[in-house]
């Protein structure tokens, strides 16, 4: 069928089949940013067009429909010389654009509204960006992009500070700066894995498990390597015999080796029977259904409390084997251990035994716990339960593998190009030089990016055939096969006397693993060094259980252990004021940690190596809680003339930390080019933070230049040093902390070499705005600088390399307060106001650094209130699109919602900074629990927190 | 997977063409057909983009809306009333109201029907490509059965539409509308998604004036859904939970009619 219709203002004649899909026809013609994320469910609008000139999902159109009609894509917007339009810049200006998959889509939708409404109200601009799903930075900062675009229409010179800034002192840093990657991601160009795709890769999809647990009992490829395009089926029996896991941590790993590429045991329903790699994936689907497998089932188990029966299935019957520190128990248990099952290499101790379903396991405790209950006047213990909970990235898990002077190229969307890596060359058995991490823009991670999920069956499928592969998750297998937050059943014991002192507190943690144990020490310690430390007691014990099950995997999420651990524990704390008569918040005061303070009990979480008691060296905890309480009124009651709700508030302190001390390491070079620009090189892992600005704002402070001289390449394992990956919140403190340390490193050199040109002593020489070396006698710029060391005579190219460790924690903090209203008839929950006030030590990306913490409390409060993960009684998880899952979208983020930026100056992290992302998901749901408390008089011990809960414990119905 | 994507010029040439072919449906935004969860195969798609169906007209006493009036344009419409605009917001996201028409949602007969509860409380008759006028609710779902246009009286009766989803973008859990004459008689109350298809409650008028003159007029209403057949199972929700909640809204909607809304 030959269509004619009007695309991006050029009269266009194309043939294509009447159905394909509209989406998939634009990507075709080359336009990459009309992206698919939801498999024509309409909803995240990745796929948004204006046809006819109204916002539309190509997704759900076919080619048949355009006849005769005018398309635009983010194309159409395109000024002159590549510039950017005035909603573009705003999007960019105002934080908005972070992962910037769904970039494009929300600038053509923001100027469809412009275009419709020059000055549209705050639901007019909800209604415009209905079908816009951002999970990244939430959608708060939509509305300061609508101000600014409004304003740069009419005035393209129009610019205003869109947040606070900070460090006067300092010319760049802490100051409001465009995202350098914030252009090509607003303006589509080709920036993500499935954008380098070449014409002619084969594709890899998998046959996944239909039973929760069972063994593969036949499996006959016959069929399905005969059909015409099939090139390699995967199975079991023809992968190699090789054991990891999927978690992209420090190395050695103290997750278990758990997972085989293709095993013959299947623990979860989705998870991978066969693979199969093809010309097309209509080819390739087709081989699937080609493949007779017969399964012996299994009974599986989901719970917890499952788990740990006493004759509950055992999920992994495997060989176990100890790298260092094998328990004198191993041989009587691997007596019991069922070939099919494969291997569990563990690398040292974790208080695993497989055998009883428990893949990890710790106690820890300071002082006497018992003796500090008997001190109290007061105890309370209460159980608090969370459910399982998707990252949802936008961006679903993908990867693209082609070969390439014998060399392995893996073009990948991760958070951990290092450990692609070294996971990928052990499990094809290679040596790491042999392959080539590219890590392309990211669409979203959240933690799930951490994890090696398709990298490695994908390479290996390229080593085999020699041939381009790629391989994409759909939406359904993102909720089946990739990771998922720890469901936990959380026991906190607090005892107190009268006037609130903590004299003991106790944390019995349970936590599912899923199928595999990925994190499964991690996570749940995390829960306990994240929440605990909080507070000052000199009675602390914990006990931290994991158990196998086969419920979808788990594995990171952003904020990792700590959202559930910190419910558990501000809950009971608020529950414990209620039992005391006091104000919550004055319970928290008087308790909470501060400046200056020594954390004992992090000498028993050290999270896979000892650990080691920790002073706090800068706290805005006092500062984030006094203003908190300021802005939302804490103690005045609020009243609606509603007589059907009630408006209650709360609040939570929370914390986390910069990446792992003592195990993250991160390295960077700055090199000093001809002309006397820069050139950063971090192997840091830019997931759409900002890390790519930080780089360049980082040396252009050190430098004394503009940030438009310094270029950044980061995330590339051929042309960048090694770094432990975008993790653990660690970012900012060890890869921003390696380019600071290498931007200081090139500064010297500089200074060294601009003395022996001006005949000074070093200590003579100040580096000035702009590039230039200045001495007593004269002055140098960097370019006649470079331009002498990289002559015959010079002393080489001026590069500063440096690495970053650290065994100081620097620990942000925050204060979190929410105001619901709660309708007492139907039970539904409104967030009417949510203010984030957090200390991350020197904000360096302030507006970006506000996107953050929107994005994670937006995310928290979804957790809440809306999202699981819900499976049937056969471990078939119902909830495999965003739209049954309960993703928040625009109308949900509080009516008032504000993030505060308390600024404190940490002595070890670059320019006083500490981590700021991974923390704002830790207060939400403590928040929210505790308001709707305040609001009722019940309490709600589990997320999430629904209406039908609310009712029930209202004794409504 | 269309295979074939047809224009007809006229409403008899599209007749014509659908009963050529058992895999032909006619298509209008294309939202409900291209859906991922759209359970029919669809080989032959016939256009009605052709046929002159996005009209809205009125007189003084009847709206008539083409088939393929988007929702979108029904919110922006000052002859729609409030109820039907307000279930046509229903659908989240403002890109795929853009191209979802109200045809196609009568037509998908999807269990969650936006439109139905409310288009059937205001007693629109459907006509059909072979001219006849059919009450809505005696409308089955055929794809065969060609919806030209919808119309609604407009002046007898109050209606109100409302809706429980757990989230702002979630699918919509349960869908009434409620309407009655302007002298409070003759009451519809109409639910989606309890069942696999849309509900009319069986004489309710003593319940709606029973519970239009109560402070507490929620349990009376649980009463009168206890006749209602077992309430389909839901992966987030109790039966109980959305029995409670469809009374809620029944609720909520006879407080809006006796506050005289359209």
């Amino acid at each position: 069928m030959n269509i004619t219709f009007t695309l991006n203002g050029v009269s266009r004649s194309v043939d294509t089949a009447p159905g394909e899909s509209l989406q998939k026809f634009l990507q075709r013609l080359g336009f990459s940013s009309v992206r698919n994320s939801d498999d024509r469910y309409g909803f995240t609008g990745s796929d948004t067009i204006l046809f006819d000139h109204r916002p539309v999902n190509a997704g759900l159109m076919v080619t048949g429909q355009i006849s005769g009609h005018t398309i635009d894509t983010i194309e159409s917007l395109a000024g002159a010389g590549n510039s950017l339009s005035a909603v573009q810049s705003a999007l960019i200006d105002a934080g908005v654009v972070q992962s910037g998959y769904n970039a494009p889509a929300a600038a053509l939708l923001l100027t469809d509204l412009l275009n419709r409404i020059p000055d549209p109200s705050r639901e007019e601009i909800q209604d415009a960006f209905s079908g816009l799903y951002n999970r990244a930075t939430g959608y708060q900062q939509f509305f300061t992009a609508v101000e600014i675009a409004k304003s740069r229409i009419i005035d393209p010179q129009h610019s205003r500070k869109v947040s606070e800034e900070f460090r006067p002192d300092l010319r760049i840093i802490g100051k409001n700066h465009r995202k350098i990657d914030g252009q090509r991601l607003v303006q589509g160009e080709r920036a993500f894995v499935e954008d380098m795709v070449t014409q002619g890769s084969l594709v890899l999809k998998l046959l996944h498990s239909p039973h929760a647990h069972a063994y593969i009992r036949e499996i006959d490829t016959t069929r399905a390597e005969q059909l015409p395009g099939v090139v390699l089926v995967l199975t079991y029996k023809n992968v190699p015999d090789v054991y990891y896991t999927p978690a992209g941590q420090g190395f050695p790993e103290p997750s278990p080796y758990d997972r085989r590429m293709f095993a013959r045991k299947l623990y979860h329903i989705g998870d991978r029977v066969a693979g199969v790699v093809a010309v097309d994936e209509q080819t390739a689907l087709k081989a699937l259904s080609c493949i007779d497998v017969t399964y012996d089932e299994l009974t599986p188990i989901f719970t917890i409390d499952e788990a740990e029966a006493p004759d509950a299935p055992i999920i992994h019957k495997a060989h176990i084997s100890y790298a260092v520190g094998a328990p004198d128990t191993l041989d009587a248990d691997n007596a019991e251990a069922d070939p099919r099952d494969g291997r569990i290499e563990i690398q040292f101790p974790i208080g695993a035994d497989p055998h009883r379903n428990k893949a990890a396991s710790v106690s820890g405790s300071i002082g006497d716990i018992e003796q500090g209950f008997a001190q109290a006047n007061t105890v309370i213990e209460r159980t608090y339960t969370t459910t399982q909970v998707q990252c949802t990235p936008c961006e679903t898990h993908v990867v693209f593998t082609r070969m390439e002077g014998g060399r392995l190229i893996i073009h990948a969307s991760t958070q951990v190009p290092w450990h692609v890596r070294r996971i990928t060359a052990r499990v094809l058995g290679i040596s790491e030089n042999k392959i080539r991490v590219i890590k392309e823009r990211v669409g979203g991670g959240y933690g799930s990016k951490q994890e090696i999920l398709l990298e490695e069956v994908c390479a290996y499928a390229t080593w085999i055939t020699g041939k381009p592969v790629y391989f994409h998750f759909t939406r359904e297998e993102e909720y089946t096969c990739s990771v998922s937050r720890f469901p936990m059943k959380i026991r906190v014991k607090l005892g107190a006397k009268k006037d609130g002192t903590f004299t003991a507190m106790y944390m019995d943690l349970k936590a599912n693993t899923g199928p595999f144990g990925n994190h499964c020490l991690t996570v749940p310690m995390n829960g306990c060094s994240k929440s605990l430390p909080l507070f000052l007691c000199d009675n602390i014990a914990f006990d931290v259980n994991v158990f196998y099950s086969n419920c979808m995997p788990t594995g990171a999420y952003q904020g990792y252990g700590a959202p559930k651990a910190n419910y558990a524990l501000q809950m009971a704390v608020a529950e414990l004021a209620e039992q005391l008569q006091m104000d919550p918040l004055a319970l928290v005061e008087k308790n909470r940690v501060d400046e200056g303070v020594t954390l004992e009990i992090l000498r028993c979480l050290g999270e896979g190596r000892e650990g080691s008691p920790e002073v706090i060296t800068s706290c805005g905890l006092a500062e984030a809680v006094r203003q908190g309480a300021q802005m939302i009124e804490w103690g005045k009651t609020e009243t609606s003339k509603n007589p059907l709700l009630r408006i209650g508030k709360g609040m939570a302190i929370v914390q986390q930390g910069s990446g792992l001390p003592g195990l993250d390491h991160s390295n960077a070079e700055v090199k000093l080019e001809s002309d006397g620009s820069v050139i950063v090189h971090s192997g840091g892992a830019d997931i759409g933070t900002g890390f790519d600005t930080l780089c360049a704002k980082t040396a252009a402070e050190v430098l004394m230049m503009d940030t438009d001289l310094v270029a950044v390449v980061t995330g590339d394992t051929d042309s960048t040093p090694f770094d432990s990956g975008a993790f653990a919140s660690s970012g900012t403190y060890f890869s921003g902390g390696a380019v600071f340390n290498a931007a200081v490193a090139l500064r010297q050199k500089i200074i060294t070499a601009a003395a022996q040109l001006l005949g000074e002593a070093e200590d003579e020489i100040t580096i000035t705005y702009p590039q230039t070396a200045a001495g007593k006698t004269g002055s140098v710029t960097f370019a006649q600088i470079a331009h002498q060391s990289q002559s015959g005579e010079g002393s080489g190219h001026l590069i500063g390399t440096a690495s970053f460790t650290c065994e100081k924690a620097a620990f942000p903090y925050g204060a979190h307060f929410a105001q619901v209203s709660v309708n007492t008839e139907s039970g539904e929950i409104r967030v009417e106001k949510y203010y984030a006030l957090q200390d991350c030590g020197t904000p360096l990306n302030p507006e970006l650094a506000e996107g953050q913490i929107y994005g994670g409390v937006l995310k928290a409060i979804g957790h809440t209130l809306f999202e699981e993960l819900i499976l049937d009684e056969q471990g078939k998880c119902l909830t495999t699109d965003l739209e049954t899952y309960g993703i928040p979208m625009i109308n949900d983020i509080p009516d008032d919602f504000r993030v505060k930026l308390i600024e404190t100056c940490d002595p070890h992290g670059p320019f006083g900074s500490k981590s700021v992302s991974e923390i704002s998901m830790n207060g939400a749901a403590p928040a929210i629990a505790n308001a709707v408390h305040d609001a009722t008089g019940i309490w709600i011990r589990d997320w999430p927190i629904t209406p039908e809960k609310v009712l029930k414990a209202l004794g409504t119905y | 997977m269309i295979q074939e994507f047809i224009r007809p010029e006229g409403v008899q040439e599209a007749m014509e063409l659908i009963a050529e072919d058992r895999q032909a449906a006619f298509f209008a935004g294309g939202t409900c057909i291209n859906h991922a969860r759209c359970p029919q195969e669809v080989s032959r798609a016939i256009s009605l983009e052709a046929l002159g169906l996005d009209h809205i007209t009125c007189t003084d006493t009847t709206v008539s809306i083409g088939a393929t009036v988007t929702l979108q344009q029904l919110i922006d419409s000052p002859l729609i009333p409030r109820s039907l605009q307000q279930a046509a917001a229903g659908l989240y996201s403002r890109n795929v109201r853009n191209m979802a028409t109200i045809g196609g949602n009568i037509a998908a007969g999807w269990k969650h029907a936006l439109l139905t509860p409310v288009l059937a409380a205001l007693e629109a008759q459907l006509l059909t490509g072979n001219g006849e006028s059919i009450p809505i609710l005696a409308y089955e779902g055929s794809s065969k059965l060609l919806i030209t246009s919808v119309v609604l009286k407009t002046d007898q009766r109050y209606c109100s539409s409302s809706i429980y989803r757990r989230s702002s973008g979630s699918a919509p859990k349960v869908q009434v509308a409620v309407s009655c004459r302007t002298d409070m008689t003759d009451p519809l109350v109409i639910i989606s998604g309890l069942h696999a298809t849309v509900r009319s409650l069986k004489e309710f008028g003593p319940v709606f004036t029973a519970a239009r003159s109560s402070s507490e007029p929620v349990p009376l209403i649980l009463d009168a859904l206890g006749t209602l057949d077992p309430i389909d199972e839901d992966i987030h929700c109790s039966r109980d939970f959305l029995r409670y909640t469809s009374a809620r809204l029944i609720a909520e909607g006879i407080r809006s009619c006796a506050g005289g809304a359209r």
